[in-house]
Order: C-alpha cells, then structure tokens, then sequence
C-alpha cells in the first residue's frame, strides 16, 4: 500500500544542513496499523508529512498503491491527498465553522452537490457519536471531541489511508483510550490503513500491528509489536519501552 | 445654533463619513490582495518567494514612508487625471485610499499571521488548492482580525481625511481649518471637534461589535 524506499530529508537553516530523514525504507501493508514511535525532534512528524508529499523528499521515492507519487505536480497530488486523511496534535479544526462545516471542508473543495455532503456528514456524526453537536463550533468542544470532529473531517472523502500525527498526545488517557478504540474500529469496519505517529509506547501497544523505531531520522528498528516489546534490541526502543522520569 | 452653522456642520459631517468610508472600501481592495502577497510569499508560507515578497514590501515600505499631507500634493496630478479635480471630497478619496492600502496591506498580513499554521498544514492535506485556502480557510479565519483592522483603518482614514481639509478635502478638516485656523470661532471649533470624536468612538464601538459577532474562537 504504501512504500518508502531511501527517502531522505534535508532542511537548510541558515545554510546549515539538517537531515531529517537519513534513507528510511519502509513498507506499509493494506489494511495495517502501523505505528512511527520516536523522541521528538527524531523526524517521525517529517517521515510522515512525506507520505502525503506536505514535505516533499530531498531523495528518494514514494509508492502510494504501486504509483510513484513523487514525480507527481502539485496539482496531481491534490487528487492524491484526497484519497488520504490526516488527523494532528493540536486538532486543527477551522475556529470559524461548526462541527459540521468542519466535516464537510473536504467535500465541499470538490463539487459534491450539497445534499450529498449533508449525507455523509451525518453519517460520519453517526460514526463518531457527536450528533448533538452538529451546529456547535469547535471552541465549545472538549480535546476529545475535537479530535472525534478532526477524524470524521480526515474520513469524509473516504480514504484509503489515514496518518495520525501525535493524535493523542494533547489528550488525558481515558480520552486518549476513547480515541484510539475509534481509530481501531475505524480500522476494522471501514479497512483503513493507519499510520500512526507517537512518543507513547502504550499508544502503539494498545492498537498497532507493526511498529518502526526512528532516531536522528533513521529507522533503527522495525518489527510486529509483539515481537519489540520482548525483543528489543536497539537502546532507544528499550528506553521508550522503559521511561523514566528519575534524575540522577 | 444658526440654521447655517447646523447645515454647515452636516455637510462637513457627511463629507467626512463619505470619504472615510469610501477610501476606507478602496484601501481594502488595494490592501487586502498586497497583504495576502506579502503573506503567501513569506518564507515557508504557500507561494514561498523572496524576490515577490521583499518587491512588494519594499514598495509598501515607501508608500508608508510618506507622510499624508505630502502624498496628497505629490498626487495631485494622478489624481486630476483620474477624477478631473484636485479638490473636494471626490478628489480626497483617491490619496487616502493610496495613503492607507500600504497600511491595510501591513494589518491584513499581520492578521494572516495569527493563524495557526496546522491549519493551513491540515487543509493542504486535504488537497485543497492555494486559491481554496485563501478564500475558504484564510479569510474565514482571520475575519475577527480583518474587522478589528478595518476599524482600526477607518479611524486613521477619518484622521487623514480632517489633515486633507487643510488642502481642499472638504469635510470636517475643512472647516475645522477654515473656522480655526483663519479666523478662530470657538462654537464652530467644539463642534468639529465632538463631531470627529463621535465619528471615531461610532466607528469603533460598530466594529467590536461586529468583530465579537463573527468570532467563535472562544
């Protein structure tokens, strides 16, 4: 479904080289949870912003369903990023429409006629059991709620392939719970493959599949997840396996 | 009050709301797309572009750089050429509009910049065009701030428009200028006076108003 093959990054700050992603290689199977753990500031936000081509890769090439979407122009990605949402950290919910005009942004930048898009709309409210809060705007949501309001927004025209950007990490646990049980039934009634990018080792116990380890924008290691919660070989993936906030 | 005075008053007031408002309405069509220019061509922003955005700040810089008073005689020929005169209200409106586009342009990018950039991030995801994010995720967005900024403009227009009285504006800068300055009549100089500060406390009191009413981000 999704494949990755020696896709490096560079930013120049100031004439000053960084590389965010050193020849990362990966494969992402249809219908798979998958899940990019790493500190931050380990170019797994970057890693994942390439699969979308928001960030387009120095080097190397991107296989979306067998096509090599990197040669693409910016306007043949924009049929391209329909067919795959993406929810953030911080929401990034319009503050200037309600929960339903949030849902149907993505529908309404193609010409669904409008009937239509209330349909699906509703449907998607359906899903994330938010009905009530139609009409309401973001500001009155909680976090939770607003990241309910984001996935229905990334799934409204129906995509293959979902990317989760820390989509937890500004949540409380229960919420974070809440969330990541609808991404797995996301995941299972509608076959959607995940990509899920994290800090928290219990986020990619709780759901995932296969799981990569990335530091200073390599993959360092790449298994099913229960096989790197018993085998870990690298230090970083046993660090994040085993967090401590002791100072000595 | 003598029935001449009251409509000398008038006609001033009427005056000044026309120019105030109808340079005001100008300077946003000139200002807003600058301003959008200067945004969208920052660096890392959607149309990323050094030469374009260092051009058109270097010529905002310069339109601000010079003060109203002397734009206004500087213009004088552009403007004959464009409405037939140089004096009165209509030939007022064409300076000021000039005058305050640069202004509006600054006000509008700095709006745009109170955007959270997730957002724009989460609407290219979506695969929406640079045009679609302008007009459906930018404006929307920093409608608060774009109504504050033209309350803001309107207030500084209502200013500049009393300064273009001392040169032939009409409004109440000229009477002000003419009851004032060369011959002091005191009734006639309160009054311009409460008249110009009843227009600004209006102007702004209509605009938070207004801008409470569009924003939902509390």
């Amino acid at each position: 479904m999704i494949r990755l093959e020696g896709v490096h990054k560079v930013f120049y700050k100031k004439d000053k080289a960084i590389k965010a992603l050193d020849n990362v290689s990966l494969e992402i199977a249809t219908g798979e949870i998958f899940g990019i753990i790493g500190y931050s500031g380990s170019g797994k936000s970057t890693l994942v912003r390439t699969i979308n081509l928001l960030e387009r890769p120095t080097a190397g090439d991107i296989y979306l369903a067998g096509q090599a979407v990197t040669t693409l122009s910016d306007k043949q990605l924009i049929h391209i990023r329909r067919r795959i949402g993406m929810i953030f950290q911080h929401f990034n919910l319009l503050s200037s429409q309600t929960v339903y005009g949030n849902i149907a942004f993505p529908l309404t930048l193609t010409d669904m006629p409008k009937a239509q898009i209330e349909i699906r709309v509703d449907e998607l409210l359906e899903l994330i059991d938010l009905k009530d809060k139609k009409y309401d705007f973001p500001a009155s949501l909680s976090g939770g709620q607003k990241q309910r309001v984001a996935i229905a927004r990334a799934l409204a025209s129906k995509p293959e392939i979902l990317l989760c950007d820390e989509a937890t990490s500004a949540l409380d646990p229960q919420t974070t719970r809440s969330i990541l049980s609808l991404l797995k039934r996301i995941n299972l009634e509608l076959g959607i493959t995940i990509v899920l990018i994290t800090h928290q080792m219990e986020v990619v116990r709780a759901i995932c599949h296969r799981v990569a380890v990335i530091s200073q924008g390599k993959i360092v290691e790449k298994n099913s997840v229960e096989h790197l919660f018993n085998h870990a070989k690298s230090p970083i993936t046993q660090e994040l396996l085993n967090p401590s906030l002791i100072i000595d | 009050m003598s029935e001449a005075t009251f409509w000398l008053l008038a006609k001033g007031t009427w005056e000044t709301l026309v120019m105030t408002f109808s340079s005001g309405f100008f300077s946003f069509l000139l200002g807003l797309p600058l301003g959008i220019i200067l945004f969208l061509t920052r660096e890392r922003q959607l149309l990323a572009n050094k030469s374009v955005n260092r051009t058109t700040a270097f010529f905002v810089n310069i339109f601000r750089s010079i003060p109203f008073i002397i734009l206004i005689v500087w213009m004088i020929p552009f403007t004959r050429a464009l409405v037939g005169t140089s004096i009165g209200m209509k030939a007022a409106i064409v300076p000021l509009s000039i005058g305050a586009a640069p202004f509006v342009a600054r006000l509008v990018e700095n709006c745009l910049l109170e955007i959270p950039y997730g957002i724009i991030e989460a609407a290219r995801s979506m695969g929406a065009s640079t045009v679609q994010i302008v007009r459906r995720v930018l404006m929307p967005e920093a409608l608060p701030a774009l109504v504050n900024s033209g309350s803001l403009t309107l207030i500084t227009l209502v200013g500049y428009s009393a300064m273009g009285g001392a040169v032939g504006a009409g409004g109440l800068g000229h009477i002000g200028y003419q009851y004032g300055y060369v011959g002091y009549d005191a009734f006639i100089m309160n009054m311009v006076l409460l008249l110009l500060i009843g227009i600004v406390f209006g102007i702004q009191f209509l605009g938070d108003r207004l801008s409470k009413r569009v924003d939902h981000r509390k």
